[in-house]
């Protein structure tokens, strides 16, 4: 049995739909060392749950702006933010307009 | 299953600095063009990846250099094996791609202050100074210009739209088949004309420097629709990419700025290897060679566990790194006093690619294509700064091609029912496996990683026969498993992530097969290519493999090129 402090607890803005409402969902997910929020992102829809909507185009590089998310509130690059080493928990919500979860809006 | 059906005269299939670049000059002929991208063209693209360089031959060039020198430059670093007609078109037109992003907006930046002729910077390689830039964001300045004349054109772009396969009848082509992820519709776009553009497919390896979605779409499109490809055993490694700290992996470390300061490159034992290779000094090592080095000495046993090299900066002032790397490394958690960063090749360009000519027309009459998804210019070895030059020289000659052969063809060019079924009966099986509750189901994400895992480990910048047939073998059993087994977690269609990556899984592993399989069929060392057990260069290899896939089976054919140099 693994001490919890190797997991986190991670509250996740979900959306059916562009107009719904926001609830957020609760994952708890293993703590890797380095683990960017995007790759916390890509985690839980890869490997956790298949019906989260996630996209990411991705630069990896901080560079495009693509990967705004807003981490207890606060608008940070996804790609070049670390998950704290020290939380237990985070909020984490899009930041710029989505059309389900965190799939980004098809804007002209 | 809804199919929604829609005509143009030209289908473009990337919304990358090539796609973007088509569109415009496909409607500047009179044609009707669509973009469909499996991202969003502000978002997409390698195009964006581009911080510095766009070379070309300005009116303004350095006394000396002509689109000759320049061409030389390209077919010398090509290793003998680039067409030397496509070089010559691309140094004698780039300086008009230079010129036409000016007049969409693109502000280079000046030799003076103040000033309106544009600074040249000089890249490893080229014989001048002939890099125009625009701070370390050309590429994102490029697009930025280009989509907003094509979104000024009125030009439809269709976003998250996935291209699946052409629709080929008879010889004859007729469109593309597509997935739109938001609905989960399968889409037809009939067109005498298409385009690919998509990209290259570094993805395909665990330890890459490409954008996630650079998944080999044009390759495995073309494969599948029997379209020659040429050069693909020809992968460019950027020797000195992280392998750790976990949040800097895939991201590149400049080299090229620190090595001729004094850094050093190390192994697990803390050992400066490079002299005992015996290939010259360091700093005056080019990608290739630092590349191929570093592979041998990791397969030599003597990486680190995560199959990296150090890179010692020891004894280099800090405030001598590039500050905007640096902070973005410290972001991702590399210590900001680190001496020593741990790094290995990784996959960075697709020399090889669609064959085209000239006219930037493939083997299949109507479909055109352009940028790093094509082949034949760059050869064995990319010169540094030409990958803007590529897609906006050969997006423009594709755009004008596409719908001058789109304007000349009937209209009437719809598939019989039977041929759209045939080209659209592997997605729509993967779309009706989704939510599969099977237990053999395999679900995309343990596709892709399978795939990077067999690349890295047996096609990497090192190869050998065993190692290059154990990866066609496993390749040839995951290609089979995609058509019965993979499939998507959940079985609702709208934004479902999974088809998409499982659309991407079956070029990743179509593009993988052809590389390795180009890779086992040219038995010597050249360029980015190299074989372990066939070290050597040979005379009889001054040549382009052309490789097509019929029936699964790969068909080659060689190609003489470098006959026109020199003569």
């Amino acid at each position: 049995m693994k001490e919890t402090s190797s997991y986190i607890d991670c509250e996740i803005a979900r959306k059916p739909s562009a107009d719904a409402d926001v609830r957020f969902q609760t994952y708890r997910l293993p703590r890797k060392p380095g683990m960017t929020i995007q790759d916390l992102l890509r985690y839980i829809a890869d490997e956790v749950d298949g019906t989260f909507a996630f996209f990411e185009h991705s630069c990896k590089r901080g560079f495009c702006g693509s990967c705004l998310v807003a981490l207890n509130g606060k608008k940070v690059l996804s790609c070049r933010t670390l998950v704290p080493p020290n939380a237990e928990s985070l909020r984490i919500e899009p930041a710029m307009k989505t059309e389900k979860d965190f799939w980004p809006a098809d804007e002209k | 299953m809804q199919i929604s059906r829609e005509r143009y005269d030209v289908v473009i299939i990337g919304s990358g600095g090539a796609g973007l670049r088509a569109a415009l000059a496909a409607a500047e002929q009179g044609a009707r063009p669509v973009v469909i991208t499996k991202g969003q063209p502000q978002w997409s693209g390698g195009t964006l990846s581009a911080h510095y360089s766009f070379c070309a031959v300005l009116p303004t060039a350095i006394p000396g250099d002509s689109p000759e020198v320049f061409a030389n430059d390209i077919m010398r670093s090509g290793e003998g094996i680039s067409d030397p007609e496509l070089v010559n078109v691309l140094a004698e037109k780039a300086g008009d791609a230079v010129a036409y992003a000016q007049s969409l907006g693109v502000k280079f930046d000046p030799a003076e202050e103040g000033g309106t002729t544009p600074h040249l910077g000089w890249l490893a390689g080229h014989t001048y100074a002939r890099a125009v830039h625009v701070g370390n964001a050309v590429g994102r300045e490029l697009i930025r210009v280009l989509l907003k004349a094509v979104r000024r054109a009125q030009i439809p772009i269709h976003a998250f739209t996935s291209a699946t396969d052409l629709i080929v009848e008879d010889g004859v082509l007729k469109g593309v088949a597509a997935f739109h992820i938001p609905t989960g519709e399968l889409r037809i776009y009939e067109a005498p004309a298409v385009i690919i553009a998509a990209g290259g497919g570094a993805q395909i390896y665990e330890l890459n420097t490409n954008p996630m979605e650079a998944t080999g779409d044009g390759y495995g499109i073309a494969l599948r629709a029997g379209v020659e490809l040429v050069d693909m055993e020809f992968v460019q490694h950027y020797p000195t990419v992280f392998v750790a700290p976990a949040g800097a992996r895939g991201l590149m470390f400049n080299s090229g700025i620190l090595i001729p300061k004094g850094a050093r490159l190390l192994n697990r034992h803390g050992e400066d290897f490079w002299d005992k290779y015996g290939v010259g000094p360091l700093v005056e090592a080019t990608r290739d060679v630092m590349s191929r080095v570093m592979s041998q000495e990791i397969a030599a046993g003597n990486g680190t566990d995560r199959g990296g090299l150090y890179i010692s900066t020891r004894g280099i002032d800090p405030r001598e790194l590039p500050q905007l790397q640096e902070k973005l490394l410290h972001d991702v958690g590399v210590a900001p006093d680190v001496q020593e960063r741990e790094v290995a090749p990784g996959a960075h360009y697709f020399m090889g690619g669609l064959r085209i000519d000239v006219n930037a027309a493939t083997s299949l009459p109507g479909l055109f294509a352009a940028g790093e998804c094509t082949g034949g210019i760059h050869g064995a070895n990319r010169l540094a700064g030409n990958a803007l030059s590529e897609n906006q020289v050969f997006g423009a000659i594709a755009g004008r091609n596409a719908a001058k052969w789109a304007l000349r063809q009937e209209k009437n060019l719809k598939a019989e029912a039977r041929t759209e079924a045939s080209v659209l009966a592997p997605v729509r099986e993967l779309i009706l496996r989704s939510g599969s509750t099977d237990r053999e189901a395999i679900h995309p994400s343990e596709g892709w990683k399978h795939v990077q895992s067999i690349m890295q480990r047996w096609v990497g910048a090192t190869r050998t026969e065993a190692g290059l047939k154990q990866a066609i073998a496993t390749l040839n059993a995951l290609r089979e498993e995609w058509e019965n087994r993979v499939a998507a977690r959940d079985a609702s269609l709208p934004y479902n992530r999974d088809i998409g990556k499982a659309l991407e899984l079956r070029n990743m592993a179509d593009t993988g097969w052809c590389v390795a399989q180009a890779a086992l069929e040219r038995k010597e060392s050249r360029g980015a290519h190299v074989r372990l057990d066939a070290p050597q260069a040979s005379a009889e290899w001054t040549c382009s493999l052309v490789i097509r896939m019929s029936a699964r089976e790969a068909i080659f054919r060689k190609q003489q090129r470098g006959r026109v140099m020199g003569e």
